[in-house]
């Protein structure tokens, strides 16, 4: 006779867990993200990024910029986002939690990255002695390094 | 006839403890992490300053419910308590811009009728800027969703512990200046 409880409750416990909602959206923010950017002239000259001075190069310097997440949430019993806890109270509780622990009752919070950007463009110029200034822009979109290495025209 | 009592006594408890902890505690999750980009470390003498407080919820609360005043008065606080808040004695400065992703007020009866319902959710992702320049990020999250009138005022309380949750792990990055002897 109680050879199959075992296997009952473990079926009880698979079952517990698959109780969860669909995820839903819940709208979207946009979060500061980074991108290394790394300059090395030829010759080395000043580096201007949006109009700012940053240095000489060859120069390292973190890009910043924004990038849209979105949100999802659910609903899950303890036994997906706590289940120390809902073996816990059920122990407790003498398995007498068991049949409610199916409830899902927590909130579980999902952030997916898009591929939606903002303030992601930097004009990047390069100047230096006897040399045409050297300019182009970069578009960040998610990268964890980019590299330039422009090669300056001498001046007639 | 004995064994039916020692039963029936087996079952009053569970029933019993399974009431108490329902009533008694506070159930939800707790989840925080900071993450500090390229390898950076603060200064031994570094204060957190608490910067901009935004509400990226999408939602509009009571004129009472403040959430904005209400994370930056908990940051304030828990950043003082444990000797991090930025004053002008501090020679480096880390400033603490906050994004409020999601809270619900939730509503301690309806947790208490059925768990789940009515729960309170406070979500959060901050920013931590040295001159200007993004050095960490801070993501933190506190529900209650189960409990009775031990949660009562949770919507409130919800944003000291959430804060106390962040200052903590800007303690754990952030060493501590040991009084001079």
């Amino acid at each position: 006779m109680f050879g199959t409880v075992p296997y009952c409750v473990f079926a009880l416990l698979f079952s517990l867990a698959g109780c969860t909602t669909e995820w839903a959206a819940e709208g979207s923010y946009y979060r500061a993200t980074q991108t290394l950017l790394d300059v090395q002239s030829t010759p080395p000259g000043k580096i201007s990024i949006n109009g700012s001075h940053k240095g000489e190069s060859p120069l390292s310097i973190p890009l910043e910029y924004e990038r849209e997440v979105q949100r999802k949430t659910r609903k899950v019993s303890y036994w997906i986002s706590q289940p120390g806890l809902a073996l816990g109270i059920t122990l407790l509780s003498l398995g007498i939690y068991l049949p409610f622990s199916a409830i899902p009752v927590d909130v579980e919070l999902r952030q997916e990255p898009q591929s939606n950007y903002r303030l992601n463009r930097f004009v990047v110029q390069v100047q230096a002695d006897g040399h045409q200034p050297w300019e182009d822009t970069v578009v960040c979109t998610g990268q964890d390094r980019l590299a330039l290495n422009p090669v300056l025209a001498r001046r007639e | 006839m004995i064994s039916t009592i020692k039963t029936k006594r087996v079952v009053g408890a569970g029933v019993l403890s399974c009431m108490v902890l329902f009533l008694l505690s506070a159930c939800g999750t707790v989840e925080h992490k900071v993450n500090l980009l390229n390898n950076f470390t603060p200064d031994q003498a570094t204060g957190v300053e608490v910067g901009k407080v935004t509400n990226e919820t999408g939602k509009t609360f009571d004129p009472e419910v403040n959430v904005e005043d209400m994370l930056r008065r908990a940051l304030t606080e828990k950043l003082t308590a444990e000797g991090l808040l930025w004053s002008n004695a501090t020679p480096k400065k880390l400033v603490l811009d906050s994004k409020i992703l999601d809270y619900d007020q939730g509503d301690a009866f309806k947790r208490w009728l059925l768990p789940g319902w009515g729960a309170t959710v406070l979500t959060i992702q901050s920013d931590l800027r040295q001159d200007g320049q993004v050095v960490g990020t801070v993501d933190a999250k506190r529900t209650v969703s189960a409990g009775g009138a031990y949660t009562i005022g949770a919507w409130k309380t919800v944003f000291d512990n959430l804060a106390g949750d962040v200052v903590e792990d800007l303690r754990s990055k952030i060493p501590k200046v040991e009084p001079k002897q």
